[in-house]
């Protein structure tokens, strides 16, 4: 941890000579008296010019720039599919129009699904009133039933009817 | 500028060196002039390659951020102001954007290995084989340990240390292109730096000392 009183937050703005001339006077003069900062020092400089050494390995990394163009060129003079002219503007358009195919999706398939179980539904026995129009209420849905099925069917009701 | 042509009922073409105004070379690629936009792939795309190789430690991820980078920057030149910064600092901030994105859709890649692999993956990363980059690096006398740390350092300590260092970027530019101050891009790197000595200290004298004198107790 280093005190108000070191110098250790402005050794970084030292080493890179970007201190004004009184500024790097005053913390020399700190250096002079101070171990734990000269030690703090020693240690940055040391670090800097490892990390310094890597990134100037890494300037001399071959570049194949006639593929790249090829590519970047062929990409470039495609036209969008949007017809916008940014690419993340196209981006966020077709993200909401995938957006709202999902809801699409998922609202049909949930009208499937409940209609799947109504198409199910008259394997449940269930009577209907001979000739008569009903309604069930956890249903939206009207049905009619012949009236010569009602003999066939048992007298069980598995939910509320109502019946008009 | 140089027209050449035309050639063998070939339309003419245009040619631009390196010493004419990047100013005109922005303008003529704007109104899709191919060879201008050639000219400023050839110049800016070694250093915007170089920062995101940086950034991803990977020559084909780094590939497609600068494919990326350039696409985008061809197709919103317009958008490029001059009065505010320099050409290199957008291209790198469309970089680092891409970057970002980038690391994104790979952790997100990553996800069901994680899940379903965690208790291996330590041990895993562990034995994989040296990637071509980092066995390129340490050709060039870059320490494995020292680039194995920048790239385990956290993403906004990592792109702060590698604009600096790679970009070669002052810290107000580090702070546009990163999106934070050019203090806060100050400060970044100050932690960066110190985390890298933090974990780096057994590499020197006295950490080999205190650490063959740890090992020798446990023995």
């Amino acid at each position: 941890m280093i005190s108000a009183n070191h110098v250790g937050e402005e050794l970084l703005a030292f080493i890179e000579r970007r201190l004004a001339a009184d500024e790097a006077a005053r913390i020399e003069s700190h250096l002079r008296g101070c171990d734990a900062c000269r030690a703090e020092l020693a240690a940055l400089r040391e670090t800097y010019s490892a990390v310094a050494d890597s990134a100037r390995a890494l300037t001399h990394l071959p570049v194949n720039t006639v593929r790249g163009w090829e590519a970047v060129r062929r990409r470039w003079q495609t036209p969008l599919p949007i017809g916008l002219p940014g690419a993340s503007r196209a981006r966020n358009r077709s993200w909401q129009v995938s957006a709202s195919m999902a809801v699409a999706a998922m609202v049909f398939v949930s009208g499937v699904s409940l209609g799947a179980a109504r198409a199910s539904a008259p394997s449940v026995p269930y009577i209907q009133t001979p000739a008569a129009v009903v309604i069930r209420s956890d249903t939206p849905t009207l049905s009619a039933t012949h009236p010569a099925m009602a003999s066939h069917t048992p007298t069980l009701t598995p939910a509320p009817i109502q019946t008009y | 500028m140089k027209t050449l042509g035309p050639h063998n009922g070939f339309l003419p073409v245009t040619v631009y060196n390196s010493n004419e105004r990047l100013t005109d070379w922005l303008a003529a690629a704007g109104n899709g002039d191919e060879a201008a936009a050639e000219a400023i792939y050839r110049r800016f795309a070694p250093a915007v390659f170089r920062l995101a190789a940086g950034l991803l430690n990977d020559a084909d991820d780094a590939d497609e951020v600068t494919q990326d980078t350039f696409v985008y920057a061809l197709r919103n030149l317009r958008r490029y102001d001059p009065s505010k910064s320099a050409f290199q600092t957008w291209l790198f901030t469309i970089a680092i954007s891409r970057y970002r994105n980038k690391r994104r859709r790979k952790w997100l890649a990553s996800i069901p290995l994680l899940w379903f692999a965690r208790e291996e993956s330590a041990e895993a990363h562990k034995h994989a084989p040296a990637r071509p980059l980092e066995d390129w690096l340490a050709a060039r006398g870059v320490r494995r340990e020292l680039w194995a740390e920048v790239q385990s350092l956290s993403p906004k300590l990592r792109e702060a240390i590698v604009l600096r260092f790679v970009g070669a970027m002052g810290y107000a530019q580090i702070g546009e292109a990163a999106g934070c101050g050019a203090k806060a891009a100050e400060s970044r790197v100050r932690a960066a730096i110190a985390a890298l000595r933090r974990r780096l200290i057994v590499e020197g004298n006295a950490g080999r000392e205190w650490l063959e004198a740890l090992e020798s107790s446990q023995q």
